[in-house]
């Protein structure tokens, strides 16, 4: 691909273009992210009934400690960012383009983020078995534009819980650190939800039989649960106002797209679990377990919303782990992140608008893409060609994938060893 | 009738040309700027313009060549019907009518989700001839409802959260604690000069973290550098 340059080299490459955007692009979501962990840095715990309080929620309990715990550390450190913070706490966000350390501060709030992207790497790098395979993934996720947008120009969290859910599938791979597994997606549940759409999976690929399938759960859910119960007895109810506001998402009663939709997730998922019951045993390896990942995330993917950019990010590093070794499938991949690219991007503030602290009047007035869109079409038919072709490259993945991984040499079909566990 | 006799005194003060302002051109479409972004917080519905006669709501505009204010409606998708009259007026010394214009509201479309997560309504843009001085400057519109086709089953978002540009919604006359819920837009113009000074000024505003950030620029590049080949 790129003939030359040494991983390492590529490793700075990667450092470089996330430090050229970290100071000079501001989205709103950052700024929400910031504010709330700021009370809890001085000591206020009553975060999520304040966030309830403003008609938004926040995110779950983990984010919420250790960036306040950030915060109470870079504060110290450098004053300019507390008077920043206290800023969009108290006074909202109306006034922060004009705020004297502003670069500064937006580069602060988002090192953070610098740390998970060199873990998931460095755990990537793990996962493979010779140097040029990692090579390869350095590559792809270097110049990979949803890894960079996403945690550094939006300043998204999801790269945090998308780490925990590659750990998770390291440790899935290492013989009785199933219990590890279960801990990464606890810690990526208690950054974003996401990661529990794996937990079935990890238990099933962690555990022997119906007890193991138990124990595993409840290494996941204990923790899950004692992290929320302290904050449900501090903030009440306020603490699952997330999954209030995204209930009508998953209430199939109210739409029969939905219902049919969550019947091919469920669908998928149940032939993922069939597989892993009968692999033969141990021969669940990093190529097949990248499979079910990807599978899973395939099924989920399709009841996303696509303009909401950095939820893909939650696949990329899967989909560059199963491409790196199907060259044929590349293809896919670069359509999926066209499609991702045509479907997002939609406001002005998260398109061009996102360098709006270089020049916050000029650039807020450039058109996103959403505008040229909607003057060249009907932009609710362009919204449905978009969603439907990504549903449908989606579903052809994941029909392929599933193709390929019951017609390979893992699966054997013997109803004994299942009954026998 | 009174429609007609408000177009006459907008015309009468505007010498005509106000009441001309048709579907902006493409440069309006594409360059602007979103100056008040007020559908925030927790907005609710306020009083059905079936109940009340004029909303009026003050704002501060923060950039030249204002020409645009977005409205979200909550609509009753069974019961609408009607016609409001949308005035805008420069407020100072002296209260001056610049823009005035007709919402049909028979002919919203079908109420939809609007704003993240919860809301239904019909989201309506006015269109009025760019303001060139318009930074800085006190404003306010109103929608009152025609005494002719009263207007019913339709309303706009009020909401909470204190917005520096603004000041309270006024319903008939009545100042509460809560704001409109609206957008409003200025028309971008392209002065380079004046887009590279305001750049310039940001950057050097903050020299001593850029110079710290250069060198560490630098020393990724060195990094780069030392391993290439090995």
């Amino acid at each position: 691909m790129d003939g030359k340059l040494t991983i390492r080299q590529w490793v700075a490459i990667a450092f470089l273009l996330r430090l050229l955007v970290m100071p000079f692009t501001l989205h709103g979501d950052l700024l929400h992210i910031n504010k709330y962990p700021y009370f809890l840095s001085h000591g206020d715990w009553h975060v999520y009934e304040k966030a309830a309080s403003d008609g938004v929620n926040y995110y779950p309990p983990l984010a919420l400690i250790f960036i306040s715990a950030y915060q109470f550390l870079a504060q110290f450190l450098f004053p300019p960012f507390e008077s920043f913070l206290r800023s969009i706490a108290e006074n909202g966000f109306d006034s922060v383009l004009s705020f004297d350390n502003l670069f500064f501060s937006l580069f602060l709030m988002k090192v953070p983020y610098l740390f998970f992207d060199g873990m998931l790497l460095s755990v990537g790098w793990k996962l493979l078995p010779n140097d040029e395979e990692r090579r390869t993934f350095t590559v792809f996720w270097a110049v990979n534009p949803l890894a960079i947008y996403a945690p550094y120009m939006m300043g998204q969290i999801d790269l945090v819980p998308a780490f925990f859910t590659v750990l998770a599938c390291y440790y899935s791979l290492q013989k009785g650190r199933g219990n590890l597994a279960c801990l990464s997606i606890a810690g990526g549940c208690l950054f974003k939800v996401f990661p529990i759409i794996f937990l079935p999976l990890v238990v099933l690929v962690g555990g022997r039989n119906l007890k193991d399938y138990a124990r595993l759960a409840l290494v996941a859910i204990v923790p899950v649960a004692l992290v929320y119960g302290g904050f449900y007895w501090i903030s009440g109810k306020a603490v699952f106002k997330m999954f209030l506001d995204l209930s009508y998402n998953f209430d199939a009663s109210q739409s029969l797209r939905i219902l049919l939709l969550r019947v091919v997730q469920a669908g998928v998922y149940a032939l993922v679990a069939v597989h892993i019951l009968f692999a033969r045993q141990g021969e669940i390896d990093c190529p097949l377990l990248i499979d079910y990942f990807l599978l899973i995330f395939l099924a989920v993917g399709g009841g996303l919303v696509l303009g909401v950019t950095q939820y893909w990010l939650w696949f990329i590093p899967f989909a560059i782990l199963h491409a790196q070794r199907q060259p044929q499938r590349r293809a896919v991949f670069y359509v999926l992140l066209a499609l991702i690219f045509l479907g997002g991007l939609r406001s002005r503030p998260a398109a061009l608008g996102i360098f709006a602290p270089l020049n916050p009047e000029f650039f807020l007035s450039l058109p996103a893409l959403q505008d040229a869109t909607g003057f060249l079409f009907n932009q609710g038919t362009y919204d449905i060609v978009i969603d439907l072709a990504t549903k449908a490259v989606l579903l052809s993945m994941a029909v392929v994938i599933l193709k390929s991984l019951y017609g390979s040499a893992h699966f054997n079909f013997d109803w004994r060893r299942i009954i026998a566990r | 009738m009174i429609r007609f006799l408000t177009g006459l005194v907008f015309m009468a003060a505007l010498g005509g040309d106000v009441a001309l302002a048709g579907p902006p051109g493409l440069m309006e479409r594409v360059f602007f700027y979103n100056d008040i972004y007020n559908f925030v917080g927790k907005p609710y519905p306020s009083p059905d313009f079936g109940r009340v006669r004029a909303v009026v709501q003050p704002f501060v505009s923060n950039c030249s060549n204002l020409n645009r204010v977005t409205i979200p409606f909550y609509v009753k998708d069974d019961a609408r019907k009607g016609t409001l009259t949308f005035n805008l007026y420069q407020t100072g010394p002296g209260t001056k009518p610049l823009f005035s214009t007709a919402v049909d509201v028979g002919q919203f479309p079908s109420s939809a989700k609007i704003g993240t997560h919860y809301l239904a309504g019909v989201i309506h843009s006015i269109w009025f001839p760019p303001q060139p001085l318009s930074k800085k400057q006190n404003y306010f519109w109103e929608l009152r409802a025609d005494p002719d086709r009263p207007a019913s089953g339709v309303g706009i978002y009020l909401t909470r959260p204190a917005n520096a540009q603004l000041e309270p919604v006024s319903i008939d006359g009545v100042k509460g604690s809560a704001y409109g819920a609206f957008y409003s837009y200025c028309q971008f113009r392209f002065e380079w000069n004046r887009i590279l000074s305001e750049s310039g000024e940001r950057l050097w505003r903050e020299k001593y973290f850029l110079s710290f950030y250069l060198v560490l620029l630098g020393g990724v590049g060195a990094y780069f550098k030392k391993y290439a080949g090995k």
